[in-house]
């Protein structure tokens, strides 16, 4: 099979899709028509030939236009003949295309629906859009005849409400569809814990649906409730399909229980407030969501920026030493005398601080790795268990007691290597504050959570940091030590803030240092 | 007389490696050198009459090269301080003149940073020597005054005249001729000018 032929197998299979989609849209929002004007309350599927021009270009209008004549024949009967419903199909199409054509060129906009801005122009192009749609169909069925020419305003307005509320309705649920990012959170928010978003939706429409037909107008405001609790929980796509479940429930209800037309017409433009309130939210939400991932980003740019630092300074170390051993060999070389025990003394030490800057470069390159962490669920306590054996001799020979206390915490998301530099480097220090100290000398490792938060202390029976000293602590450069982790709590730090938890020191005594770990994904 | 024999290059680096290899290549240009791993452990072991200059890191664990200069200078120990910084950024290098540094040296060193420190820093300290020398022994020639020469001199330069200081004495113009004389041998001084000039140094 050529790609070609599939393109066009394709191409065949979305022209029928849409077709068979657009008439049953129509056929199904046939309700409560206007007499003779067959203008009905709700109106979703030019929202589906605004999608399909708005994404497989502006080629498809004649299958819009068919689209629009076959469904205005089923639906309606061509009660004017065939010439006659074939103009009104081609200036629905042409309106749709025009409206499609606003939303991706003159007012583009990111189908995602991602910023303010996208949201303000598609309400306006829709509404109107939608406006100028009703007043050119309208127009067209007075000139055939068709319509009658009573209430030709009452006509417009219907026609109005009817296709705007469709499509702000049932074009963002399409777009969130159709796009990939926005399919994969879409599955998200069917998959799981929805189920009591669903629950507080359906109980909030069955209190308004079940009052008495007349209050239910009063009791309308009720369902802004589950709507900018799904909008403020799940964003944009929250927003859209909780706009388009009420206006589902406002269909069915409507229609089984035989409402008349006008109530019918009243809850449909209050649903067009709704549906606005919900895509601003919506988007509103989306917006924040996206400013703190960047922070967080900003975040990590500022661990990696710090790590830099005490990367550089820990290589300027051995640096400082190799050259200076170099120059005092070449002096002792150039003297007339030369002191060969003291060449054969020092080249040792140039080598010995060659293989310490090495060193450091070889744990940078440890940490950066494949250049960035991998996350898998880890077993802190398991981890900080094989640090805490690792150092066990270093604490026997200072005669501190090392403990680990740890309930079965669930596993974190993190870089397994990455967290035991940090556990190494915390508990490490911890030995070596608590050495000086009194007896007893202990060093404690406790691991506990609660539901979003893993967090690790590390006590030791040490003098800890003063409280003038809390913050000085992280700095790159105060940790600079001659053996050990010498990088130390900077990086720590930057290590925990890349798995996004939060790094600190309490005040002492006694030495404790803390970070937390995030239970749930980052988002 | 000062030399460069009796002054001493204190090296204060929490490094091993640093502090070694520049403890190396100092006494490989002939200076005496002594290494100390801590600021504490310098201050603890530091006395006044040492003298020569201290190379300190400026980023060391426990007390910082500054404060440790602080720490000296409210001790009186005037010994010049060269501050070693990991990173040569404009706020340490302030601080540490500020904190009357002689100079600041950048890690890794250039090639002849730390001799050029040094001197900078023995030159500093052997100016500080020499006024010092000057006042000791002003200080040691009148010690060594009898307290009738001293009063002798105390009225000479007051400006009174010999008849006048031996009227006020009580003894003979002749007796405070003899005195002065001594007085003039044992401060070095040729002629009344000088003696004056000597005598009003110390006080």
């Amino acid at each position: 099979v050529s790609p070609a032929a599939t393109g066009g197998g394709r191409r065949a299979l979305l022209a029928i899709g849409f077709v068979a989609g657009y008439v049953a849209l129509d056929w199904l929002s046939y309700i409560h028509p206007l007499q003779q004007y067959g203008i009905t309350p709700w109106n979703p599927q030019p929202a589906l030939a605004i999608a399909l021009l708005m994404f497989a270009g502006q080629r498809w209008l004649p299958l819009v236009a068919a689209a629009a004549a076959i469904a205005e024949a089923a639906v309606r009967g061509a009660p004017a003949g065939a010439l006659a419903t074939a103009l009104f199909a081609a200036v629905l199409a042409l309106c749709y295309a025009a409206i499609a054509r606003a939303l991706t060129g003159r007012f583009v906009i990111s189908p995602e629906l991602r910023a303010q801005r996208d949201v303000v122009r598609l309400v306006a192009v829709v509404t109107v859009g939608a406006l100028v749609t009703g007043f050119l169909y309208i127009g067209a069925l007075l000139a055939t005849g068709v319509g009658p020419s009573t209430q030709p305003f009452t006509a417009l307005v219907r026609f109005w409400i009817g296709d705007a509320v469709g499509v702000l309705v049932t074009l963002p649920v399409l777009l969130m569809a159709v796009l990939p990012a926005r399919r994969a959170e879409l599955r998200e928010l069917l998959d799981r814990r929805a189920i009591f978003d669903a629950l507080f939706l359906a109980g909030i429409l069955a209190l308004v649906f079940t009052a008495p037909v007349e209050q239910q107008l009063r009791f309308f405001y009720a369902l802004f409730l589950p709507l900018v609790w799904m909008a403020t929980r799940h964003g944009m796509v929250g927003a859209s399909i909780a706009t388009l479940v009420i206006q589902m429930t406002v269909i069915v209800v409507g229609e089984a229980g035989s409402y008349p037309a006008l109530t019918i017409v009243e809850l449909q433009t209050l649903l067009i407030a709704l549906a606005v309130t919900g895509l601003f939210v919506g988007v509103t939400v989306d917006e924040r969501r996206r400013a703190e991932l960047q922070l967080r980003q900003s975040m990590r740019m500022r661990a990696a920026g710090e790590m830099a630092a005490a990367l550089a300074h820990e290589l300027n170390q051995p640096l400082t030493s190799l050259t200076t051993y170099a120059r005092a060999l070449r002096i002792i070389a150039e003297a007339p005398e030369r002191d060969l025990a003291l060449i054969a003394r020092t080249v040792p030490k140039l080598v010995e601080e060659a293989e310490r800057a090495a060193e450091v470069v070889s744990r940078l390159r440890d940490f950066f790795r494949t250049g960035a962490t991998r996350l898998a669920p880890t077993r802190v306590e398991q981890a900080a268990g094989r640090v805490i054996e690792s150092l066990q001799e270093r604490a026997t020979a200072a005669a501190v007691s090392l403990r680990l206390r740890a309930g079965a915490p669930p596993p974190v998301q993190a870089d397994v290597v990455q967290l035991e530099i940090v556990l190494r480097n915390l508990i490490g220090n911890a030995i070596e504050a608590a050495t000086p100290a009194p007896a007893p000398r202990a060093v404690e490792v406790a691991v506990d959570s609660d539901a979003e938060w893993l967090r690790v202390s590390v006590t030791d029976s040490g003098p800890g940091v003063p409280v003038g000293n809390l913050e000085r602590v992280f700095e790159p450069f105060e940790t600079s030590r001659a053996t050990g982790m010498g990088m130390g709590l900077a990086i720590s730090r930057a290590i925990i803030e890349a798995h996004g938890g939060r790094m600190w020191v309490e005040p002492g005594p006694p030495g404790v240092f803390r970070f937390t770990l995030p239970l749930r994904e980052p988002a | 007389m000062i030399d460069t024999a009796d002054l001493t290059v204190h090296i204060v680096d929490d490094d091993a490696a640093v502090r070694d290899s520049l403890s190396l290549i100092l006494s490989l240009r002939g200076y005496r050198t002594a290494t100390f791993a801590s600021a504490e452990q310098f201050l603890a072991r530091v006395k006044p009459d040492w003298t020569g200059c201290v190379i300190a890191d400026i980023r060391m664990p426990g007390l910082s090269g500054l404060e440790m200069q602080h720490e000296l200078r409210a001790r009186g120990i005037a010994m010049p301080v060269v501050i070693v910084t990991g990173h040569g950024d404009v706020a340490s290098a302030r601080a540490a003149f500020k904190a009357d540094a002689v100079d600041f040296l950048e890690k890794p060193f250039d090639e002849h940073g730390p001799v050029h420190a040094v001197e900078t820093a023995f030159a500093r300290e052997r100016a500080r020597l020499a006024a010092r020398g000057v006042a000791r022994h002003r200080e040691k020639s009148l010690a060594a005054l009898s307290p009738r020469e001293r009063e002798v001199l105390d009225l000479l330069v007051e400006g009174l005249h010999n008849r006048d200081v031996a009227e006020r004495l009580g003894i003979s113009p002749r007796t405070v001729e003899v005195h002065k004389a001594r007085v003039m041998e044992k401060l070095e001084a040729r002629n009344l000018a000088e003696l004056i000039r000597i005598s009003q140094g110390t006080r």
